[in-house]
Parts: structure tokens; C-alpha cells; sequence
């Protein structure tokens, strides 16, 4: 515990980790991490204050025990840089004890860093004229939409210092997201997701089992690797016998965790039911993606109780995407999700790109802090409606446009794939 | 009004009776003589129908159709009518008993040239128009029909049903001598596979269009005819252009760009549409940001959202998701323009041209000024195609099948 809050104590915001000051006298660039930290101005003048504060606080959090045990002790020492060190501290220390104003030190600082290193992110700033000079709000963070994801490389470092890529999940032939994580931000990542998961879901039987590729058969999926991070004791792909075959002989409670389609696919191939045992737990997340018929969510949560014996109360629902490191869960039927405390939600007005009145639907717009080697800020096509504790995800938001006789990108996309 | 296979059936049989007892004794003088007084109607400001459809506001404002109805009213007069008869060789040739007619969603005035073409060669018509607010256009024309000529307009049935029902399209398939279909390329497999082996089908997809900027015509008289050609429809139509190639370097490129941003800020409120729906305003707020991220371009659009003009520097064609998205590239040479449009060649429809070369212009089926894009004339070879000499009965065609 101790080294944690050395680590915060010594690398608190607007103090530059010794190696870094090593790196510059060597001829470090102005692509380095630290150095872009360094020219901030919120960290030059009034903002400096609030980082060693932020220290500060961190520190204090970590020496109140208020780290998990979840997370391997020293997990971020190999961390190179001082921001993400941070970052993962405030992601790993508990919710009561993360302020808003840390959440914003914290985002501004990665705002700058991002604005530094992903090209195609800066110029979509400079295009509306928000700079490190001139932001001083987490709220006033440009969004990329999540489709920038397919156009561009958004990558904080060379794509050949990648340590993994995630792919979406589309079907319509068109070309599929890419999110690159380099070394430290694939930590990051499975810190917050191991964090998130906790925090969301802290009674879930141990036992967890993957209704989805492992991780090695799909190295390009974010879902697999998750679980992989989860420890997921076993993947259950294409394999609906075997699976049926192990639900029967159930002993203990097990959290079942799986794709909407897989699980449609396990109840339409056979007229089997189980019941698992009591204090099971059964995760869904993603849609149908043309992988099964569509299933409405009342009935798929429907058939949870009756085909797996596992009542409502006990079912919950994933909400992630690709291009976001963080996930959110909802509980049952409910609609609402909840995100973890280093991720903040406003909902768009699409017609005026403002936030849209309150408890009026707009286009949801996240800010994660575990998307550190691409871009945080996160402009998605779902609607959603924000609530005291998250949002209502209400989905897509429906096409009102009838076609003409116009040919479409994703037409396009689809018939060259075809071809 | 919900349908069944039944009266479907029993309209298309109708259809083949008032072929044989009204079409083949009218014959194509009567025919052009009719079409020809409507079109005279249509052009009466005080004529109750167009009174009524200055009145539609949805899809489109009648502005908006207006431009394209002038159009076609033009190639409805008796000259027009049998020059185009003539052009095909298609004097005195009687076309099947019944067509049967899929009209695309948001297409007003699709389906008055679908049922003119076909009543120009004696075909009774069972239209299928889409759900939505453009089927009244449909409606109009049959209305009209039966005020020049109570009988002719008895060889059209019209119908609405949602696309896809799966009955009822099998139904129209079956049961027409001849299915022409425009829609997706989804639609028409589906439809022609309703088709049994000997109906012919013909079907028109989804296709794009785009302009061309000659060196040295990037004028702002261009500009504006462009402007309309992208406003239009909301640049859902397949004649709608989506790229614009300006011949000459960057900065040739960037002064049309400029030009066009201004003639589209000009020409906007004189096609008013209500306020963008939640999803195509995200398009827009998309089609933006993601251009801001490319590397050297510059963006120009309105606050309502209706119009967006990117200048790239790249030279190959981008599809635009519509809405009045429209992309300025430059083209060095015009020898470049095959290559530039490569991604689509196969799905091209129309061009527009300012300048007078247009040697280096691609096999499209509609070639034009700026500014005519949306105002084909009847004698449009759409797709590259006849349009009356398609439609000949079955027992000349027996293995026809488009």
C-alpha cells in the first residue's frame, strides 16, 4: 500500500516522473506523454494546484485501504507514465472517495495528452477551436463519433507498439471498428474493467462461465478478452451440447455470461431446461446482430426463468461497444445503466449538438478515462435518457427518413463485400 | 387500406379485362391525346389537384416536386409523347395486359412515369405504392387520369402495402404479365425471386450520381444550378449528386467549395423541409466530425443542418449518408475521372457537368447542366435501358428477364 502512495506522491498532477525529465534532457519530443503534460497550461498556472491536491486525495484514499483486492498490489508500477498511474488510482480507490474535481483534473490532463498524440483527434479540436489553452470543463472535451473508430488509426503510439486491438462486431459488411491499446492502456483497461465489473455486480457467484469465443480463438474481441480478465472459468462457443450437457449437472451457482444471440441460440436448439442452481447469475450484453432471430428483451429475460431456472432478480444486462474501454450493467428488466465512477455520461441534443433538456432523450456521449491510448470522449448513435444514477438506454434512434432511390454507404460497403 | 391476396388477384383480373375492352380499342392516339390534356391540366394553377398538392409539406414541399413535375408535364405533349414511341420503334406495338409496378419509398413522381410509359404502350398497371407520405403523389395521378378519361384511368389499380409482406408480393408477382421494381438491392432480389420463370422482371436498384467542374467553369451560376441538385429531395434521390469533381489543384477546388457553401446558403429557404429528425441530424453532426478529422479538409454547413460541403483533397469518390452532405474533390487531369469513380462505377446513374467537356464522362445514363439533375424527361434511359420497348408482352419475351 505503502508504494501506491508513493507512486501518487511523487507523480502527482503537474509533476513530471523523473524519467521523464531524463527523456527530455535526451532529446525527448513533443510526442512524449509527459512532456505534453508539461506544457498544459492548466498545469503551468491556476490548474497545478489542483493536481498535487488530487495527489493529494489519492494518496489518502489508498492509505485508508480504500484500494481493492481485486487488483494485484503493484499493478501499475510498470506504468510508464505519471497520468495513467493516476488514473488507474482513482479508478481502483472507492466511488465515495473520487470527486468530480479529481474526475476533471484527471480528464483535462488526458484531454491534453490525446489532443498531442492522436492526429486525427487533434485536428477534429482544432477544427472547432478547443485546445489544452482553451479548456477548462471535462463537459467541453470534443467527442469523436464512435464511427471514427473505422476511418482512423486513433492511436496514441506507433501502431507497431500495439500490445492488442479489438475489433466491433458489425454484420453489414462494412468495415469494422478498430481500438489499439498499447502496453499501459491495456492494463489500464483490465484494471477498470475487473473495477467495474466489482462494483457493479459485487454478489455474482465466483464460478464464471462465457457463452462466447476464449480469448485465444478471438484475440480481436473486446467481449473475449474481458472475460478472459474476468478469469471466466469457462468459454462455451458453438458448443451448445457440451454447455446443455454441463448446465444438468450444476452443483453450485454459476454466473452465466453471454451474448443475447448465444443465448437464443442455446434455447432454440434444443427443448431442454435447467435449473441452475440457486444464486446463479445470468449476464447478457449486445444484440442479435443477425447471428439469431430477434428476441424481444421482456421474452429473452422471460426464458432466463423458465428454460435456465434463474429468476429475474438475478438477471442483468452489459452495455459496452469496442470503442470504449468501460462498460455499463443494468439489473434485470430495468433499462437503466450504471457506469463506474471514471466515466461520465451527458446525453446530446442531436439538433442542436447542446445537452439535451432534462429527462429528454439525446444522443449519449461518454467520457472514460480508461480510454488512454486512443481518444475518451465518445460520441455514440444510442439515445438514452440520463437518470440520478445513469441512463435509460433506449437504443438506436430510429431512422424517421424513407429511403429514396439513393444508393447508401452501407449498401455500398455491403455489395463490394459481396463482390 | 389493408389488402388480401384475394383482391389483389381479383384487381389484376379486372386490369386484363379493361386492357382488352378499353387499352387495345383506345390505342396510342388516345392514349397520347389524354396524357397530353392532363399535362395541361397540371399546369393550370387553378386545377383543384394541383391546388391540393401545393398543399403537401411530406415528404417533400411541393417546391421541391414542382421542379420535377415541370420537367415532366414538358415531355407530355403530343410531339414529345410520339417521338419518344417513335425513338424506340414502338408505333402500334401493344404491350402486355398488366404491368405490375413497385414504386421505391419518398419517389413523388415515380410512379406517374412508371404508369405513363406503361400506358403509352397499352398496358393495364397494378401499382404497389410505398407506405408513407409520398404514396399520395400516386393518388393524385389517378385522380387526374379519371378526369381526362374515366376509362383510362380504370386500367390502373393502386395499392399501398408495407414492403416485404411477403403474401402480397407473391401475389403481384405471380399474377402481372411483367414486374417492374425499384428499390434496394435487397428488394429486388426478393421480388424477382417471387418471379415464376416465365414473368419477366425488370428492376431498378439504388444507385449515386455525381458533377464534374471543367477548368475554369466553376462559375457561380454552376454553383447554384449544383445547390438544387443537392437540395432536392434532400439528396435522396439516385440522380442526386454526392461528389463533385473540380478539375484543376487545390485551390480551384477550395473557391468552388466556397462558392457552393454560399449557393446553398442562398438557395435553402426556397426549399423549406421541417426540422431534421433526431437520426438524420446525427448523420450530419457525424458526416462532420468525421471530416474534421481528415487530414487538409475544409468544411462549410448551416445551423438547421440542411447542407454541408467538404472539400477533400483526395481524389476518389465518397459516398455521402445524403442529407445534403455533399463532397468537393479535386481532380488533377480529367483523364483521372475514371479511376476517381472506380469504388462505383457499377452503381452509377447520373452526371453533371459545368463545362462543355464531357468526353472523359463515364458510361451514365443521364448526362446534364447543373441544375437539371432533378429533372429528367420522360425519354430518360434510366440504367442505360429502353423504356417502352421493355415492356412488350410476354409472348415476345418469353426468356426476358432483367
Amino acid at each position: 500500500m505503502s508504494d501506491k502512495f508513493r507512486v501518487v506522491e511523487n507523480h502527482s498532477l503537474g509533476e513530471a516522473p523523473s524519467g521523464c525529465k531524463e527523456s527530455r534532457s535526451n532529446g525527448c519530443s513533443a510526442s512524449s506523454p509527459e512532456s505534453v503534460v508539461q506544457r498544459t497550461p492548466y498545469l503551468a498556472s491556476g490548474f497545478q494546484p489542483l493536481g498535487i491536491c488530487l495527489g493529494i486525495c489519492l494518496g489518502i484514499c489508498l492509505l485508508l485501504g480504500l484500494g481493492t483486492s481485486i487488483i494485484p498490489a503493484g499493478y501499475n508500477r510498470q506504468m510508464k507514465d505519471a497520468l495513467i498511474r493516476q488514473i488507474a488510482d482513482f479508478i481502483t480507490s472507492s466511488p465515495v472517495h473520487t470527486s468530480d474535481d479529481i474526475f476533471e483534473a484527471l480528464a483535462l490532463q488526458l484531454f491534453a495528452r490525446q489532443y498531442a498524440l492522436v492526429a486525427p483527434y487533434r485536428r477534429l479540436c482544432d477544427a472547432s477551436g478547443a485546445t489544452p489553452d482553451t479548456l477548462f470543463r471535462w463537459q467541453d472535451i470534443p467527442a469523436v463519433p464512435a464511427a471514427a473508430f473505422k476511418a482512423f488509426d486513433l492511436s496514441a503510439v506507433p501502431l507497431s507498439d500495439s500490445k492488442a486491438v479489438f475489433h466491433s462486431s458489425g454484420t453489414t459488411g462494412a468495415e469494422a471498428s478498430r481500438h489499439y491499446f498499447d502496453a499501459d492502456g491495456l492494463t489500464l483497461y483490465e484494471t477498470s474493467l475487473r473495477v467495474g465489473f466489482r462494483d457493479a455486480l459485487p454478489d455474482c457467484p465466483p464460478h464464471l462461465w462465457a457463452l462466447m469465443p476464449n480469448p485465444e480463438a478471438a484475440p480481436n474481441s473486446s467481449l473475449s478478452h474481458m472475460l478472459g480478465t474476468l478469469r471466466a472459468e469457462r468459454f462455451f462457443w458453438e458448443a451448445d451440447d457440451a454447455l446443455a450437457g454441463t448446465l444438468k449437472k450444476l452443483t453450485e451457482p454459476v454466473t452465466l455470461f453471454g451474448t443475447a444471440f448465444a443465448f437464443v441460440q442455446l434455447f432454440d436448439g434444443t427443448l431442454a431446461s435447467w435449473r441452475m442452481p440457486q444464486g446463479s447469475v445470468v449476464i447478457e450484453t449486445g444484440g442479435f446482430k443477425g447471428r439469431s432471430r430477434e428476441v424481444p428483451r421482456e421474452e429473452l429475460y422471460g426464458l432466463f426463468g423458465t428454460r435456465l431456472g434463474v429468476p429475474l432478480t438475478n438477471c442483468h444486462s452489459e452495455y459496452g461497444m469496442s470503442e470504449m474501454a468501460s462498460q455499463f450493467y443494468g439489473r434485470g428488466l430495468d433499462s437503466e445503466k450504471r457506469g463506474p465512477h471514471w466515466v461520465r455520461t451527458r446525453t446530446i441534443d442531436p439538433l442542436t449538438g447542446e445537452d439535451s433538456l432534462p429527462g429528454t432523450p439525446g444522443l449519449l456521449r461518454h467520457y472514460d478515462l480508461a480510454n488512454w491510448n486512443s481518444v475518451q470522449a465518445l460520441q455514440t448513435q444510442d439515445l438514452g435518457t440520463l437518470t440520478p444514477s445513469g441512463f435509460l438506454l433506449h437504443g438506436r434512434a430510429p431512422s424517421a427518413e424513407v429511403r429514396g432511390c439513393s444508393l447508401t454507404v452501407e449498401e455500398l460497403w455491403t455489395s463490394r463485400s459481396a463482390s | 387500406m389493408d389488402i388480401t391476396v384475394g383482391e389483389l388477384e381479383s384487381a389484376i383480373c379486372r386490369l386484363r379485362q379493361t386492357h382488352l375492352e378499353t387499352l387495345t380499342p383506345l390505342r396510342q392516339v388516345g392514349v397520347v391525346s389524354a396524357l397530353s390534356v392532363l399535362a395541361q391540366r397540371w399546369r393550370d394553377p387553378s386545377y383543384e389537384l394541383r391546388r391540393q398538392a401545393e398543399l403537401i409539406t411530406d415528404p417533400f414541399p411541393f417546391a421541391m416536386v414542382e421542379v420535377s413535375l415541370n420537367a415532366l408535364l414538358d415531355s407530355l405533349t403530343p410531339e414529345r409523347l410520339w417521338a419518344l414511341i417513335d425513338s424506340e420503334e414502338m408505333r402500334g406495338v401493344s404491350g402486355c395486359p398488366v404491368i405490375g409496378h413497385v414504386i421505391a419509398g419518398n419517389t413523388p413522381l415515380l410512379s406517374w412515369v412508371s404508369i405513363i410509359r406503361a400506358l403509352l404502350v397499352g398496358s393495364g398497371s397494378l401499382v404497389k405504392l410505398p407506405s408513407g407520405a409520398a404514396s399520395v403523389w400516386g393518388h393524385l395521378f389517378h385522380q387526374s387520369l379519371f378526369d381526362v378519361s374515366p376509362k383510362l384511368a380504370e386500367c390502373v389499380t393502386i395499392f399501398e402495402w408495407p414492403g416485404g409482406t411477403a403474401d402480397l408480393d407473391a401475389a403481384l408477382c405471380a399474377s402481372a404479365d411483367l414486374i417492374i421494381a425499384h428499390g434496394s438491392d435487397a428488394t429486388l432480389r426478393s421480388l424477382g425471386a417471387y418471379c415464376p420463370g416465365r414473368t419477366p422482371f425488370i428492376g431498378y436498384g439504388h444507385r449515386v450520381s455525381f458533377g464534374l467542374v471543367t477548368t475554369g467553369s466553376g462559375s457561380a451560376e454552376a454553383a447554384a444550378g449544383f445547390a438544387r441538385d443537392i437540395l432536392l429531395y434532400d439528396q435522396g434521390g439516385c440522380l442526386s449528386p454526392q461528389t463533385i469533381f473540380v478539375e484543376g489543384d487545390w485551390s480551384e477546388t477550395i473557391h468552388f467549395a466556397a462558392g457552393l457553401a454560399e449557393a446553398l446558403a442562398l438557395t435553402v429557404p426556397l426549399y423549406p423541409l421541417p426540422t431534421r429528425a433526431a437520426s438524420a441530424a446525427s448523420a450530419v453532426r457525424e458526416a462532420r466530425l468525421l471530416a474534421s478529422m481528415e487530414e487538409g479538409t475544409r468544411l462549410w454547413g448551416d445551423e438547421a443542418l440542411r447542407w454541408t460541403v467538404i472539400a477533400r483533397t483526395q481524389r476518389e469518390f465518397v459516398p455521402s449518408p445524403t442529407f445534403g452532405i455533399i463532397s468537393v474533390q479535386s481532380l488533377e487531369t480529367l483523364a483521372d475521372l475514371p479511376e476517381a469513380i472506380a469504388l462505383v462505377s457499377a452503381f452509377l446513374q447520373g452526371c453533371a457537368v459545368a463545362g462543355d467537356e464531357q468526353d472523359y464522362i463515364p458510361n451514365v445514363s443521364y448526362l446534364c447542366a447543373p441544375g437539371e439533375m432533378q429533372t429528367p424527361p420522360l425519354h430518360w434511359r434510366q440504367d442505360g435501358r429502353d423504356v417502352l420497348r421493355l415492356l412488350p408482352g410476354r409472348r415476345q419475351h418469353e426468356n426476358f428477364r432483367l
